[in-house]
């Protein structure tokens, strides 16, 4: 796979698990 | 089967009939179905368009199934709300950035532990790379869980001073994770400027994440705060499971699974370059069956247990080797490439973990074929070569060729041999020529290959493997001369 690609999808993921933290956040702070 | 020449309802692309003139055995005439280039292409496009579909799937799902279990532990804890204590906003990005940390970081044993069905669609050097990216991305999210929670009024003093009073097994645990997180990250990131050999630094790397892990864990359970429910407590566990299997699987079932398969060596013998070939065959069992291309993990020592595995290319041809034989060739690189494989003597045994990989010409069907290789990446395009020419593979094959001096490069008289066997170019270009050498000069790039290729090589299959400046730069040319993404594969060699 073009290594691009996986680099790309690496951020990507990385920049997803960042919102998927502040959701956390946000759903379970007083 | 006479077909008239009027009816070509059986053929699926239009195609010419010839009666070459010669034949290998007198009497005898071979009938060749030539087919007309655009019936080529749309017969393969067909074919490639169903595979990389297959594909592209196969890798969704595989994708999904990891992104499932990154957020697992964050997803469990907003449903079953454990914790009945409401945290901070800041307290509550701290214990998630934790929770990705640790989910990243285990995860990180699935991407190398060579599970064949979950590396096909990406290819394994891709997954290594996926990998390393993913580990220093887990070390972000792990260092994030501490700055947060003492932004958010946790005391610094308990969490980074395992001596301090108020230290316990929670904070000691925490302080010992990350510390031995960074250090594993570390000796990763600056292994040859650390010069630690690669079979120290494979060891301490395995051992330094199952602490990394263990430690989490126990810092996890200690804190209690998020183990409370029985479907939290699942979760880690799973987490363990996964881990450990993961090890036991490849560190154990899979050199159990070859203790009965061993390999003896039948030549030893030295290459341009600076490489070596080992010549091994299959001892009480039929060997295994590849594609040209792939490579093997091989070990040297007595048992297949243990450190010390190498994933080398398979350089010899793939159709039927008399008694099962394979080649490799190794480069010395130092350590082990220059020190124990020239010690092995025809006799000797040595353990394969293999074929892996999905750099191979069989994945996709081209006009033709463009193999870029650079140094020690030209074996297993010469491993590609051998085998079109035992397949009576006739398809045209342009081969550039890129090394330091003309001296050192590996298999450069096989494959000048090779030409005059098969419809094979080998451009060879020098970053050192020699004087009056009147070839190709500098590094491989955009123009020599437009200088060398016809206009309908955008419809061949590019196989690249070699250095990563190679690498880059092909990866940038290729789309600016009109390549599709979906015909170039390639392959990292240095990828451990």
């Amino acid at each position: 796979m073009h290594h691009v690609i996986v680099r790309v999808f690496a951020i990507g993921l990385a920049l997803l698990l960042i919102v998927a933290i502040l959701i956390f956040a946000f759903t379970v702070a007083a | 089967m006479i077909i008239p020449a009027d009816d070509k309802s059986h053929i699926p692309y239009p195609a010419v009939l010839q009666v070459p003139g010669t034949s290998k055995v007198p009497g005898t005439y071979h009938l060749v179905i030539i087919p007309t280039l655009s019936g080529l292409a749309r017969a393969f496009s067909v074919l490639n368009g169903q595979c990389t579909m297959i594909f592209i799937a196969r890798g969704i799902i595989w994708y999904g199934l990891y992104l499932f279990l990154v957020i697992l532990p964050l997803a469990t804890a907003i449903i079953s709300d454990p914790t009945r204590v409401d945290p901070s906003f800041v307290t509550a990005i701290g214990i998630g950035a934790g929770f990705i940390g640790f989910s990243l970081m285990s995860l990180e044993f699935a991407l190398i532990s060579r599970i064949e069905a979950a590396a096909e669609p990406f290819g394994e050097d891709s997954l290594q790379l996926f990998h390393n990216l993913m580990g220093v991305i887990a070390l972000g999210f792990v260092l994030a869980h501490p700055i947060f929670l003492i932004l958010s009024g946790y005391p610094a003093s308990c969490w980074l001073n395992p001596f301090s009073s108020c230290a316990n097994i929670a904070t000691i645990t925490a302080f010992l994770s990350i510390f031995i997180l960074l250090v594993l990250i570390a000796s990763s990131i600056w292994r040859k400027q650390l010069r630690l050999r690669y079979e120290v630094w494979y060891v301490l790397h395995g051992l330094f994440a199952l602490f990394v892990i263990f430690a989490a864990l126990v810092h996890i359970f200690r804190i209690g705060r998020y183990t409370t429910t029985p479907i939290m407590k699942a979760v880690w566990l799973l987490y363990a499971v996964l881990v450990l299997g993961l090890i036991v699987w490849y560190k154990i079932w899979t050199p159990l699974r070859n203790w009965n398969k061993r390999w003896e060596v039948v030549e030893n013998r030295v290459e341009r370059g600076d490489s070596r070939t080992l010549v091994v065959k299959p001892v009480g069992h039929k060997g295994f069956t590849f594609s040209p291309g792939q490579f093997a993990w091989i070990k040297t020592g007595k048992t297949p247990f243990g450190v010390g595995q190498h994933p080398i290319s398979i350089s010899s041809n793939s159709e039927e080797p008399p008694d099962g034989q394979v080649a490799f060739t190794i480069k010395n690189l130092g350590d082990w490439s220059g020190e124990e494989i020239p010690a092995i003597e025809p006799g000797d045994t040595v353990w394969l973990d293999g074929p892996h990989g999905v750099f191979s010409m069989d994945r996709q069907q081209g006009m033709g074929y463009v193999l870029i290789g650079g140094g020690i990446g030209i074996t297993p395009l010469y491993s590609m070569c051998q085998t079109m020419i035992e397949r009576g593979d006739v398809r045209p094959v342009y081969l550039f060729y890129g090394g330091q001096d003309w001296e050192s490069l590996t298999f450069r008289e096989e494959l000048d041999e090779l030409s005059g066997k098969m419809n094979l170019q080998v451009i060879y270009v020098l970053s050192d020529p020699p004087e009056g050498w009147e070839g190709e000069t500098g590094y491989i790039n955009e123009d020599i290959l437009t200088r060398y290729l016809p206009k309908q090589a955008k419809r061949f299959i590019f196989l690249i493997c070699g250095p990563p400046p190679l690498m880059d730069a092909m990866e940038e040319a290729l789309p600016d001369l009109g390549v599709p993404r979906e015909k170039v594969l390639s392959e990292r060699f240095d990828m451990v």
